[in-house]
């Protein structure tokens, strides 16, 4: 290539400041320490645990677990329900806040929509373990057999797989498509087999205006389709249990307080794996305080909405005299599983109320503190509705207790432990922060940028 | 195919080179960028994107199809044991039918994204340089080779820091 005079015009060094300085930085975290690795083991360690305890119950059949009558779901579908709703806020912060145009949105959306993706991951396995011959999972699907037989569409276990099915698919397309152009950066920043990779990845991305055209339209169109989605899911969640009459579930209110909820929880997760990414990282000057806060707002908004749906449902069951109803939010309050319920509130309503001190929500250890406690919280909302209202149904001669067992307390410790291992995986591999998005902001002056566009070009 | 790719470190120089070559009538061009840059697209390409078609396209069918495949299997297999309520019960087959639109609509908008961006380039390859993906700018003006210097000089003169013609 002719240079003639290539000296006029250039940054004194391209690594230091503008668009080269964020390349370094963000590529700069793909390259951790041994703690990584570490925390790696340890993830394996606890997947072969649940897989162990897993085989158990495949052996030894569903016996192995606290399943028996009257309550027949338990935590698995309770942990199924938990990890759809932390799938949510991927969707919520890449989708509907892009929508909204909220730029700051930038800096986290990249993490969430990967957390998403494992989100939904985790949760799928769920149904297929509570199985009791989980090798037939596939009868769920619709598909051509000599039995002549198909899939009954009134069910909302169907709609289940379609919903869950569909959000996999879409999420993890919207997430590759939004990789693309950082893709194609790290293709160009690689040598060797990864660069071959990186290259057939990337697709070939050259950063054309035709192909950003394109592109924008496509993520556009996605963040549009995801919205209404995110808000169907788990909306169709929610019906596995609204549509059944057993007290406790059969309520109109539980669409959106299900949504309401599960944007709740994720987002909180988002804090718990985002806190310490970014201080193991050295991202703080891309992932600020402010945009910490503004998460946490989310969820202040959230949690009064879950605080509020807590409530209407004691509302619904004294207004609808049914004893049945009412029996069921009374052992809430005050029968076997009131400590799970009061657990539930202090960790969802209460705690959360914190947040409406400013200093709070600048706290990082203390916004780390919360976020675990939600994320505890949303699980045992989960089970006081599922266990808690199938335990307590009816006349007093169908009831029973129910408590996991060790096989149920080691998959639900699994599970966690293969979410962390594919969130670990994709910090080591893959940016963290979408750089195309964070030059965006920059070319645009973006405030969510302003200490970055500052320093150098454009 | 000749032409010449220029490299430019300042938007604004390409910006306005874009505009001025645009007058200049010099020929077919392309900008690269590291950054979606709505300014650039709307000097360089201008217009709707038609991924939004394929998009619309998806999800008729995909609605179609939803309501389809739950009318026709029900149909095959008739379960009496609907509780009062028709075999064709249309508001659960609604959500079947409502996931399959959203489904198809983004595969839709994945092709359209794979066939005009991606596809199109295959077909017609530009040149490439991999400081567009780190934070340089480039823009690529396609000319019969007799007029390459007179547009090499072209982006000299408006801030380009290298050229190269092809």
């Amino acid at each position: 290539m002719s240079s003639p005079d290539r000296s006029h015009n250039l940054s004194p060094d391209p690594t230091t400041t503008g668009f080269g300085r964020v390349n370094r930085d963000i590529l700069g975290t793909l390259h951790p320490g041994r703690l990584y690795f570490a925390a790696l083991a340890l993830c394996l360690l606890g997947i072969g645990w649940g897989v162990w305890s897993w085989t158990q119950q495949v052996f030894n059949g569903l016996a192995v677990t606290g399943l028996h009558n009257p309550v027949m779901w338990g935590a698995y579908i309770t942990t199924f329900v938990f990890w759809v709703g932390i799938a949510h806020s991927g969707t919520l912060i890449s989708a509907v806040l892009f929508l909204f145009r909220a730029r700051w949105r930038t800096a986290v959306s990249r993490a969430a929509e990967a957390m998403t993706v494992f989100a939904v991951m985790t949760a799928g396995l769920f149904p297929i373990i509570h199985l009791g011959r989980p090798w037939l999972f596939y009868w769920l699907l619709p598909y051509p057999n000599q039995r002549g037989l198909w899939v009954n569409f009134r069910s909302p276990l169907l709609w289940d797989v379609f919903a869950i099915g569909t959000y996999f698919t879409v999420s993890v397309l919207f997430f590759y498509l939004g990789l693309v152009p950082d893709l194609a950066i790290l293709r160009d920043n690689s040598t060797g087999w990864k660069r071959r990779i990186f290259s057939i990845v990337s697709l070939g991305w050259s950063g054309s205006t035709r192909e950003w055209k394109h592109f924008n339209s496509s993520y556009l169109l996605m963040a549009a389709l995801a919205t209404p989605l995110v808000i169907s899911v788990h909306s169709v969640v929610s019906w596995d249990f609204a549509v059944a009459i057993v007290p406790g579930w059969h309520s109109t209110l539980f669409a959106p307080y299900f949504v309401a909820g599960a944007i709740f929880s994720g987002l909180a997760m988002v804090l718990t794996l985002i806190i310490p990414a970014r201080k193991i990282l050295h991202l703080e000057e891309y992932i600020t305080s402010s945009h910490l806060e503004n998460v946490a707002k989310l969820i202040l908004f959230t949690s009064l909405i879950v605080t509020y749906s807590y409530l209407i449902e004691f509302f619904f069951a004294w207004y609808s005299q049914n004893p049945f109803e009412q029996t069921v939010f009374m052992s809430r309050l005050v029968g076997d599983y009131a400590p799970l319920f009061w657990l539930m509130v202090v960790c969802n309503c209460l705690v959360p109320m914190l947040l409406f001190i400013p200093s709070a929500r600048r706290n990082t250890a203390l916004l780390f503190v919360i976020s675990l406690l939600i994320n505890v919280g949303m699980w045992t909302e989960r089970f006081v509705i599922i266990a808690g209202s199938l335990a307590r149904q009816y006349d007093i001669t169908t009831w029973g207790d129910y408590g996991p067992s060790w096989v149920e307390w080691s998959i639900l410790l699994g599970s966690l432990c293969w979410f962390l291992f594919w969130f670990l995986l994709f910090i080591r591999h893959l940016p963290g922060i979408p750089i195309a998005e964070v030059k965006e902001a920059m070319v645009h002056g973006s405030p969510a940028m302003n200490s970055l566009s500052a320093e150098g070009q454009p | 195919m000749s032409g010449v790719l220029g490299i430019f470190e300042q938007r604004e120089d390409l910006l306005k080179a874009v505009k001025e070559a645009q007058t200049e009538n010099l020929g077919p061009l392309e900008a690269f960028s590291p950054a979606l840059d709505e300014d650039l697209i709307e000097a360089v390409s201008p217009g709707k994107s038609p991924v939004r078609r394929l998009t619309l396209l998806g999800g008729i069918t995909g609605g179609i199809c939803g309501m389809a495949l739950t009318i026709w299997t029900t149909a095959q297999w008739p379960l009496l044991i609907t509780g009062g309520k028709p075999l064709i019960s249309i508001p659960p087959f609604l959500i079947i039918a409502f996931e399959l639109t959203i489904l198809f609509g983004a595969l839709g908008t994945v092709s359209g994204f794979l066939y005009w961006s991606i596809w199109a380039r295959h077909r017609r390859p530009l040149p490439y340089d991999t400081r567009f993906s780190q934070g340089h700018f480039g823009l690529w003006i396609e000319c019969p080779s007799v007029d390459t210097e007179q547009v090499a000089e072209f982006l000299k003169e408006r801030g380009a820091t290298e050229w190269e013609i092809r």
